[in-house]
């Protein structure tokens, strides 16, 4: 089943089309990838959908209901697309606390909903399904490294019990040892709470591991779309093609005799 | 030998406390070699850079060990003669290009000034050598390059232009930091290849930083990987790499998305590297490692594994001729 389709979505910035006629859809459930370089026309694309950005022209439908109206942004359910972005230093408001950064996007729910999670035991559950625990609710961001803080910002994503979640370079700030971590926890949150993904990278082994089908941006098009393993193992556009020759390998044992 | 780095020990102090930054590091690079240092946030991997060009803080204190450059003490310098050598015979590249090069002075001119001071030339024969180095690092159309300013470039453009000044003496060492970490793939490929050929072409050792495994194995002939302010396995990247025999190099390359499928979680290290006020008498490593022993509390041996292959651990003992 469709939940997003984008069609022939255009951004113009005065001179710049930064993204050019992109058609693609996403389905329920799966985790699709957007690959490509700076300006390729990734977060714009992002920002469109969260409301960011108006689209020059084109259409951005969730589950059939178009996301922009003459120019104004509707949400066709509150809090059912969140993102997480790249550099949590800058996402998370320094002067706030953990309990205040993660319960900021529950005020757009109903009075209801929001006291039963803004509830300490509600919220002590949260973080330790994140991997904190609930000693950290009235920290700081400061107090915390780099994966603790995407961690936080991950949390501050599924409170509002979101249908879809975009990823903008996740883990792209991160060591490889914690990049692993939040990978496999953005895994299992996506299983238990049957969440879709719009996952952003510019990192073809990531994408290749995460993703179920993969579209590959450049200069603001969509110059190709496959299933990831096919698009990985026959990529027929020549940007893609040079874009995986350029990924730098670790190389098996065979290599080095060779 | 070109470089050689014996036991260097080095503390931050501050407020908090004294850190133990980097402890007892030893590494040596050889003409024309290209060794590679990979770690994580917090390894000691820049400290290492820093202290060799003699850029620390104040507040940093080097508690033991010796740098030999070309035969000379780099400790026992004088500031002034560490200025002679910085920049003309140690070159350096920094991850973030626009950092590098002076915002209000156009490209050819601040290449020419550093040429000038390297080869005491006039200014005339300057700017022709600029435009040259320009073309050397591949930049078409190095004239009109040479005119324009940091900001009218792409940022793979800057890390060219950044390249050609560190490499326009040239050095007999180049040190790069994450240089091509701030790039895209494809220009990362591009910048490598061009640091090959302009090292082969003109015999300069570089020691590349990186915290990307398959970058070092693209590219360093030898490896030294480090754990908070440890080196912790050392030899040749192809061996290094695909028979690592320290539970740390082996967590890092397990924890790698590479060749896996999504139903198969990515192994995880546990546990958080220890806080380097408190520095663990035997293994760095030993809170997180799964191989422990009661030995590795207290002392951490060397191992030799071959010729070559070097390895913190008592482990690394058993398995493996």
């Amino acid at each position: 089943m469709t939940m997003f389709e984008m069609k022939d979505l255009v951004k113009q910035f005065d001179d710049v089309t930064a993204c050019d006629h992109v058609t693609f859809h996403i389905k329920k459930g799966e985790t699709y990838g957007l690959v490509g370089e700076s300006g390729s026309g990734k977060s714009t694309i992002a920002g469109m959908i969260i409301g960011l950005l108006e689209p020059t022209s084109g259409s951005i439908r969730m589950n059939g209901e178009s996301l922009w109206q003459n120019g104004n942004y509707k949400r066709n359910k509150d809090g059912a697309i969140q993102i997480v972005f790249q550099d949590p230093q800058s996402s998370l408001d320094p002067r706030m606390t953990v309990r205040q950064i993660i319960t900021e996007p529950l005020r757009v729910l109903p009075k209801a909903v929001r006291r039963e999670r803004s509830d300490d035991r509600y919220l002590a559950n949260l973080l330790k399904r994140v991997g904190l625990n609930e000693g950290h609710l009235d920290r700081h961001p400061h107090e915390f490294s780099g994966g603790q803080r995407q961690r936080i910002a991950i949390a501050r994503a599924v409170i509002t019990d979101p249908q879809f979640i975009i990823l903008d370079e996740p883990t792209s700030a991160l060591d490889v040892s914690v990049q692993a971590q939040i990978l496999n926890l953005l895994n299992s949150l996506q299983q238990e709470r049957q969440l879709t993904y719009l996952f952003i990278s510019h990192d073809m082994s990531v994408i290749r591991y995460m993703c179920d089908r993969v579209g590959v941006l450049y200069h603001g098009k969509m110059v190709e779309e496959d299933e990831t393993d096919s698009l990985f193992k026959a990529p027929r556009h020549e940007y893609t093609r040079k874009l995986l020759s350029s990924l730098p390998q670790l190389k098996s044992e065979e290599d080095q005799y060779v | 030998m070109l470089l050689e780095i014996n036991d260097l020990s080095v503390s931050f102090s501050s407020i908090h406390g004294t850190f133990h930054v980097l402890d007892q590091v030893s590494m040596h690079i050889g003409p024309g070699e290209i060794i590679g240092v990979v770690g994580e946030s917090g390894s000691g991997k820049s400290v290492t850079a820093l202290t060799i060009l003699r850029l620390l803080q104040d507040n940093a204190s080097i508690d033991s060990g010796k740098i030999l450059f070309q035969n000379q003490s780099l400790l026992d310098l004088t500031e002034k003669e560490v200025q002679t050598l910085r920049g003309k015979k140690i070159g350096m590249v920094f991850q973030e290009p626009m950092t590098a090069l002076n915002p209000t002075m156009k490209i050819g001119r601040q290449l020419a000034n550093v040429i000038r001071k390297h080869r005491g030339v006039s200014k005339k024969e300057a700017a022709e050598l600029a435009v040259r180095a320009l073309e050397d690092v591949k930049i078409k159309d190095p004239e009109k390059v040479a005119q324009k300013y940091p900001f009218q470039l792409s940022g793979g453009m800057r890390q060219r232009v950044v390249i050609a000044l560190a490499m326009s003496a040239p050095p007999q060492l180049l040190i790069a930091d994450e240089p091509t970490t701030a790039l895209d793939v494809t220009v990362q490929s591009e910048i490598l290849k061009l640091m090959k050929e302009l090292s082969q072409k003109k015999g300069t050792s570089i020691m590349f930083i990186t915290h990307d495994l398959a970058v070092v194995s693209d590219f360093c002939d030898r490896v030294y990987v480090m754990y908070q302010g440890k080196i912790v396995e050392s030899g040749q990247t192809g061996e290094v790499l695909s028979q690592p025999q320290h539970p740390y190099t082996r967590a890092l390359i397990e924890s790698l998305p590479e060749g896996k499928k999504k139903d198969e979680p990515l192994k995880v290290l546990e546990g958080e590297p220890f806080n380097l006020a408190e520095r663990p008498a035997g293994c760095v490593f030993f809170e997180r490692c799964p191989l422990r022993a009661e030995r590795c509390r207290s002392t951490l041996p060397v191992v030799s594994k071959g010729k070559h292959h070097r390895v913190a651990c008592w482990e690394a003992d058993h398995d493996h001729v």
